[in-house]
């Protein structure tokens, strides 16, 4: 009934009437107005030019690669060697590859502690900035600051900052911060150490960030249910922990997402700082496949890399979001 | 009205992007084909250099066309960092100029991709005769790059902390020996100021090491490969190539390189005596130590004492080629490697003319010069060549990894054999299974 009525009307449109031309066409028309006012099939003509984006620079790529990562393909294709299938040799290379563990358990390791740190860590900073005191602004803007620096200035910056021995800066300030009781560390120098000063970095780069989102969700707490709350008697981490807590859930969701995916997407501060050194021991998913398809130009193999990650990546995030609907 | 307008535009819009993307294939090759009056044009590409740099290259470009009848050169610059990149991608979309100007480096992998031909036949007599071994670059046993200038390696050198340290300073014929130089750098570590003696420029990462560890490796008898064979393991993982890493080794141990270096001033600020780097560091050196800053050869640890040496090179592309010109091209090639501009070439940017006569004739490089021993390197073929393969980033990329591991304690052994092997299996992906 609606939709005639619309479509009726417009058809009685005088404007309309004088824009479409002689009656001859009218039935041309009549059509083309369907696929534009029946909400189905609008839905899909706007949608359409990012349609066509995606599917040409994302999911055609990818189709791409999941067909390379079965093949011999190189980079630039050698004239003398023909694009050959060569069934699961690159998925087998794949994981006989020592080094494919190894980045694997990095990008790990980095999620289970980067991921939480900076949670936590732009959550306080989310409430400090909160607080309705004069000038707050500069320290928000302080704290934002990092997500606004290109990514090589921030390496360049902290790998002066990591400087080995007494001399670093990081060193200097952490010993005497602790009165003498920190050793001074080897920082990107040493395998046991690489990773952890390339946590501390991106916790630092990206506290920013997920502090602005917290804090705007912050904002948007009701002021009714805390003040409900304080007239309950509700001390303020009870209010924190059953009223502010509950309404950032969703921000909450959307960083823990992001960043584990970001945290697997690892590759950056790995390609300025170390490339993936110590001894494999900052190598990354991602830096293994700019390794294997941009260095040694194995394309077919670093698509299988790259397959897999996705599978993993794919798997990870629906987890995520089962535990995630559980918990609700 | 307004949704049909929106829906018209961001139709079109996406229609002008995709066609924006296809349009691009086409446009670039299409200036080759053009002639201007009875001329025949060719493309030069290259990639951006310094200021003195591209002064001699524009000059070279302009005064070939003015004095040529037939051909004319017309030049297009990238940015430096990505034309590695660039004529890579270009490679694959068949859009090359008919001339490059590339790393050495890159010539034995597009010469292995059908992308340019070997020049052997229209190379010019005086280019032949006059030029280092070094300048040209091969693969497969065919030319296929000219090196218009090279590069020299060896120990820069505080001569007052060798003459404190009181002891001998080596010549060309007569380098430092193996034990002798242990001897040195235990003299040197005392002398005052010094922490770490030699600045085996670990800053640089490990990029650095398959240039200017070569030398060194060489001398020990090993290289990163064998240049006959071309086999990477049992050369690369071959006793002498061990026996020199446990040497480095070594001097890491006993205090005399800094396996953590971070800063790139050691020399010019006295807290170190020797520098391992080449010719581009005169100019900075040479200001901050003044007479003090002398140029050493690397120590014989066997087999005699080298430099590392390597270069950009012109190259001709195999679309010009099929398109019969070849010969133009390398008139061209050979115009710019001329007397003219061979003297230029140090002025330009501090390296050396890989015309052999000309270097001579420079007053750094003569006898008494302070980069005399460059021209006395290059003269006696006292030089390794990084591996001429199409892999060599590949070398490039593992052998740097392998030795940071090795500094940072992992097993040498071991960790060359990895190495070995990784190299290996990319060159046999790359270069298929030759029957």
């Amino acid at each position: 009934m609606e939709k005639h009525r619309i479509h009726k009307k417009n058809v009685n449109n005088p404007a309309v009437w004088a824009f479409s031309g002689p009656r001859l066409f009218m039935k041309k028309e009549r059509t083309h107005k369907q696929l534009l006012y029946n909400p189905k099939s609008a839905a899909w003509v706007l949608a359409a030019p990012g349609l066509v984006l995606l599917s040409i620079f994302v999911i055609l790529p990818f189709l791409i690669a999941i067909y390379y990562s079965f093949t011999n393909r190189m980079l630039v294709q050698p004239s003398s060697i023909a694009t050959e299938f060569v069934g699961f040799r690159n998925y087998l290379r794949v994981f006989t590859d020592p080094i494919f563990s190894e980045s694997f358990l990095n990008n790990f390791y980095f999620a289970i502690f980067a991921v939480p740190i900076q949670l936590v860590l732009s959550l306080l900073l989310a409430l400090l900035v909160n607080k309705k005191v004069k000038g707050i602004s500069i320290f928000r803007f302080i704290f934002f600051s990092p997500a606004v620096i290109p990514m090589i200035v921030i390496a360049v910056a902290w790998s002066l900052l990591l400087t080995p021995g007494e001399s670093g800066l990081l060193n200097t300030i952490l010993n005497e911060l602790t009165f003498g009781h920190f050793r001074p560390l080897d920082w990107l120098f040493n395998k046991n150490v690489a990773l952890n000063g390339l946590i501390v970095m991106c916790v630092w780069m990206s506290v920013g960030f997920q502090m602005m989102i917290l804090l705007a969700a912050l904002q948007s707490v009701p002021q009714e249910l805390l003040e409900a709350a304080v007239l309950d008697g509700a001390n303020a981490f009870q209010r924190f922990r059953h009223v502010i807590l509950p309404e950032l859930r969703n921000s909450i969701i959307f960083l823990v997402l992001s960043s584990t995916i970001g945290s697997f997407k690892l590759f950056g501060q790995v390609f300025i700082l170390t490339k993936g050194g110590p001894q494999n021991s900052t190598s990354t998913i991602v830096y293994m496949i700019y390794e294997k398809g941009f260095i040694n130009q194995q394309l077919g193999y670093a698509s299988a890399i790259a397959v897999v990650v996705f599978l993993v990546v794919g798997i990870l995030s629906f987890i995520q979001q089962r535990v995630i609907k559980l918990t609700d | 009205m307004k949704k049909k307008f929106k829906v018209f535009t961001s139709v079109l819009l996406t229609l002008g992007l995709l066609a924006g993307c296809s349009d691009s294939k086409s446009t670039s090759s299409s200036g080759n084909e053009k002639k201007s009056g009875e001329k025949v044009v060719l493309t030069l590409w290259r990639g951006q250099g310094t200021d003195g740099e591209e002064a001699l290259h524009k000059q070279q470009v302009a005064d070939f066309n003015k004095q040529s009848k037939e051909v004319e050169i017309k030049e297009e610059v990238f940015p430096y960092n990505e034309f590695t990149n660039t004529i890579r991608a270009a490679t694959s979309t068949n859009t090359l100029p008919d001339i490059m100007f590339m790393d050495g480096t890159v010539v034995a992998n597009m010469a292995q991709l059908d992308a340019i031909v070997p020049v052997d036949e229209n190379i010019d007599s005086n280019v032949k005769t006059n030029f280092s071994a070094s300048a040209f670059v091969k693969y497969n046993g065919k030319t296929y790059g000219l090196n218009e200038q090279e590069g020299g390696l060896g120990l820069w050198a505080n001569k007052g902390h060798l003459t404190k340290a009181g002891v001998r300073i080596p010549t060309y014929e007569q380098p430092w020996t193996k034990d002798e130089f242990k001897d040195v750098l235990s003299k040197l570590k005392k002398v005052d100021g010094v922490k770490f003696p030699l600045d085996m420029k670990i800053n640089y990462g490990g990029d650095y090491v398959v240039y200017a560890w070569q030398p060194i490796i060489r001398s020990f008898g090993g290289n990163w490969w064998d240049e006959n064979s071309h086999k990477v393991e049992g050369t690369l993982n071959g006793d002498k190539t061990v026996k020199a890493y446990n040497y480095i080794k070594d001097l890491v141990k006993a205090g005399y390189v800094n396996n953590k270096q971070t800063e790139d001033t050691l020399l010019v600020s006295k807290k170190a005596s020797l520098d391992l780097t080449g010719h581009w560091n005169y100019p900075s050196y040479k200001a901050a130590l003044k007479d003090d800053l002398i140029l050493l050869p690397l120590p014989d640890f066997g087999e005699g004492s080298y430099t590392g040496v390597g270069g950009i090179s012109f190259t001709v592309s195999k679309a010009a080629a099929d398109k019969g010109y070849t010969k133009q091209a390398m008139e061209f090639i050979n115009f710019a490697l001329g007397d003219q501009y061979q003297q230029k070439v140090n002025t330009a940017n501090g390296s050396l003319p890989a015309n052999l006569n000309i270097l001579k004739s420079l007053d750094a490089f003569k006898p008494g010069g302070d980069l005399h021993l460059y021209q006395q390197q290059l003269e006696g073929k006292r030089f390794v060549v990084r591996p001429e393969s199409p892999s060599f980033p590949t070398f490039q990329s593992e052998v740097g990894k392998a030795t940071l591991d090795i500094l940072s304690g992992a097993s040498i052994n071991k960790r060359l054999k990895d190495a070995s092997k990784a190299i290996e299996q990319v060159i046999s992906d790359n270069e298929g299974n030759k029957k």
